[in-house]
């Protein structure tokens, strides 16, 4: 009797596991059509005042942040003083586990009118739920700098979210300890092999670590890898790398293995590099003075003006790049800056209400809302009617004058397993327990695996 | 004889009353049951169905059959290692286990400042792991308190980066877990220990036993059915509650020496969006856990 039940109750669960799979989840041709009958009832502005009231919901992961919360709330209030029947919802979110929470609402099908996203892969990986913007936003797409650079579906080509930044990746050295250390604070290093001489004074003249990285949640190579990547790599490498058909045992990316492991070998990094993170341990070791060098961010956070605000304008140097291959690049100016992506607004699909979401994206795009970003976080604005008069920073300008050559970061889009991948690789290496070819094999073989 | 009427009356009232209580007994048991099946089996089923699916959140599920088991048994290195690991934090039980039961027993016999050290046992527990894990994330640096301290007083060999070392990432985060939660193994204890005999113990120590024969002829017998439930309990906490401090203190590395499936689970349904994939994981571990409970259960029976 007892043997009976047990088969009976295994039987079930067999066949309820089964029927489930079976099953469709809501999928997003089921809310399309959802979509499709709110766009008719849905509000235009003419109609304002026969409209009923409705509130749009905005997820980001960066209101919670003092220098970017005046923006959205400015914006927000703005756009329901314009349209008195929407009421804007700003709800911020962890950053460390934003991806986790669009990815339930993308699960659930449903959620927020307006996500915030980094442009790349972690945007592109979720573009099936995004609203295409193109016959929303028209000729204005023009007034955006390399929007088919990151904010694009990767298949059809269209425009799936609008940029409010640039973000990209430099070097910044603290040029006190430059002096410190007996060097030129006014000559940063122009090639690699420049760079491991005055590493090499840096850890000899003075107690300051040479870099700061932060080894524990993979950044670290990314940003430097990305970095290695746009001085090694010609325009028809970032070519194949775009089009995935750059092997990781390509001599190419085994070079940015190699360098990092050579950077750990030497002993560039802070002590602990394993487990501190990039945000914010290694940036705040830079801003303490504890490293001369480290990589950086061009836009809004862990960068130029943040490091500026530490350490004084005048003890902050960068530079884009070294010379790592001269074969590639012999002049440091011809370097592509590592840079593209950023972060912007886009509209998922499960919107009842995709022309007003739309309006609040293009409100938070316009060149005023740039401004005001620009104003308190000082970022780099990725629109072409910007009055330049107003971007007074010489930082700022300096970055914006790199731009005008610049390569996607190989990190912003490389699928995200293959990130963790070599996050994990790159850990070992920093700590000396695999060699680069070692970790070349295991890129392979976790490549072929997938 | 004459009361043979008397045992027919009671014997056709039993039977009536069973024959009740068989119609009435279950209506009412039903409530419950439903709520079970709505709110606990069928999710639960729903979920696991999922497992047999490649599916990413946003496409309608793929049913793949058993592909996403295969590859976890085959073909998935990191799968492997988080095994591996959750079998070094297994082994680990035993002071899981002991440690607080040795400090419960101190406190019930009342050493010097046991109510202090009873509070100060469980304080740990009613902080949130996040809390606790960022704490000792500043404790454990290179430059933290911890390595201070071991410069401080003549042992600055020791003094290493704890969490960004292979060899002792893993016993580090353990540590801090154990740390966090033996406060309730404490107190639970301290119940069981609460309504054991104290006649017993008075006899042990009048026989002439010493403190560890009396732990292991009178104590652990007494209370065995709590160190049982309370080994469940950790098995379960190890299995299913690491998260956070992984999460916090390692972010599963070095490499891969903090990766347990748990970890997996959430790196593969919110980092990496395959929903299918990690509800494998998830019902591997579900399964796991269910023989460890039904071992412990039948043992449990069969000694009673």
């Amino acid at each position: 009797m007892r043997n009976k039940l047990l088969t009976l109750i295994g039987l079930l669960v067999v066949v309820s596991m089964l029927a489930t799979a079976c099953v469709p989840p809501p999928t997003p041709e089921v809310i399309e059509k959802v979509v499709e009958k709110e766009v008719v009832i849905t509000a235009t502005p003419e109609l304002e005042e026969e409209l009923e009231p409705i509130t749009l919901t905005i997820w980001d992961f960066k209101s919670g942040e003092e220098v970017f919360a005046p923006y959205t709330r400015i914006i927000a209030e703005r756009f329901m003083e314009k349209y008195p029947h929407v009421t804007v919802e700003v709800v911020p979110q962890p950053h460390d586990e934003y991806y986790n929470v669009v990815g339930a609402a993308i699960a659930a099908g449903e959620g927020p009118d307006v996500l915030l996203f980094h442009g790349g892969t972690r945007l592109t990986e979720r573009q099936d739920v995004l609203l295409p913007l193109d016959e929303y936003i028209g000729d204005e797409a023009d007034s955006f700098i390399n929007l088919h650079n990151g904010w694009t579906n990767t298949e059809t080509g269209e425009i799936i979210a609008l940029p409010i930044t640039i973000q990209g990746f430099v070097y910044y050295y603290n040029k006190q300890i430059y002096e410190e250390a007996g060097l030129d604070p006014e000559k940063p290093p122009i090639t690699w092999d420049e760079l491991v001489a005055n590493c090499e004074q840096i850890m000899a003249n003075t107690d300051k670590s040479c870099f700061t990285v932060g080894g524990k949640d993979g950044h670290g190579i990314r940003f430097y890898g990305s970095l290695y990547a746009a001085s090694i790599f010609t325009p028809e490498d970032h070519a194949r790398f775009r089009a995935i058909e750059m092997p990781y045992d390509d001599p190419k990316m085994a070079k940015q293995l190699e360098l990092w492991y050579e950077a750990s070998q030497r002993g560039w990094w802070q002590e602990g590099a394993a487990s501190e993170t990039t945000y914010m341990d290694s940036h705040d070791n830079f801003s303490a003075g504890r490293a001369a060098h480290t990589q950086g961010l061009i836009s809004d956070v862990a960068h130029w003006k943040m490091f500026s605000d530490y350490l004084g304008a005048n003890n902050v140097g960068m530079f884009k790049n070294v010379v790592i291959d001269p074969e590639v690049y012999d002049n440091v100016e011809d370097i592509p800056i590592a840079a593209g992506g950023g972060i912007g607004w886009s509209v998922p699909e499960w919107t009842p209400n995709p022309d007003m979401a739309v309006e609040l994206v293009k409100e938070l795009t316009s060149p005023d809302g740039q401004l005001l970003l620009f104003n308190s976080a000082a970022t780099i604005i990725p629109r072409n009617d910007i009055d330049p008069d107003l971007i007074t920073s010489p930082q700022a300008k300096q970055v914006n004058e790199w731009l005008k050559n610049a390569e996607m970061p190989i990190f912003y889009i490389t699928p995200t397993d293959l990130n963790s991948e070599w996050q994990r690789q790159s850990s070992l290496l920093l700590l000396g327990e695999i060699t680069p070819e070692e970790a070349t094999q295991a890129m392979v073989e976790f490549y072929d695996a997938r | 004889m004459t009361l043979k009427p008397w045992g027919q009356k009671l014997a056709r009232l039993t039977y009536q009353r069973r024959e009740v209580e068989s119609f009435w007994g279950p209506l009412f048991v039903l409530p419950a049951i439903l709520l079970l099946v709505v709110f606990r089996f069928y999710p639960l089923l729903r979920g696991m169905g999922y497992a047999l699916t490649d599916w990413d959140g946003m496409h309608p599920p793929e049913f793949v059959g058993l592909a996403n088991f295969e590859r976890l048994l085959f073909r998935d290195p990191l799968f492997h290692d988080a095994i591996v690991n959750l079998f070094k934090v297994l082994l680990t039980l035993p002071i899981w286990i002991l440690l607080p039961l040795i400090l419960a027993l101190l406190i019930h016999q009342r050493v010097p400042g046991w109510r202090f050290f009873r509070a100060a046992f469980f304080f740990p527990y009613v902080l949130s792991a996040v809390i606790v894990a960022a704490i000792f994330t500043m404790v454990l640096k290179v430059d933290g308190a911890l390595n201070s301290i071991l410069r401080l007083v003549g042992l600055g060999a020791l003094a290493v980066d704890w969490l960004g070392t292979l060899d002792t990432a893993l016993p580090t985060v353990i540590g801090v877990a154990l740390w966090d939660t033996f406060g309730v193994g404490v107190i639970i204890y301290l119940a069981a220990l609460a309504t054991m005999e104290q006649d017993l113990m008075d006899a042990a120590t009048v026989d002439g036993a010493n403190w560890f024969q009396s732990l292991w002829h009178v104590v652990i017998p007494s209370i065995r059915p709590t160190i049982e439930f309370y080994t469940v309990l950790t098995i379960k906490m190890m299995l299913a509650g690491l998260f956070a401090y992984i999460f916090m203190l390692t972010s599963g590395g070095p490499g891969t020496a903090t990766y347990l499936p748990e970890y997996l689970i959430w790196e593969n349904m919110g980092k990496l969006n395959r929903l299918g994939y990690a509800t494998a994981i998830s019902t591997l571990v579900f399964f796991v856990f269910m023989i460890v409970i039904v071992i412990q259960v039948r043992w449990q029976v069969r000694r009673v």
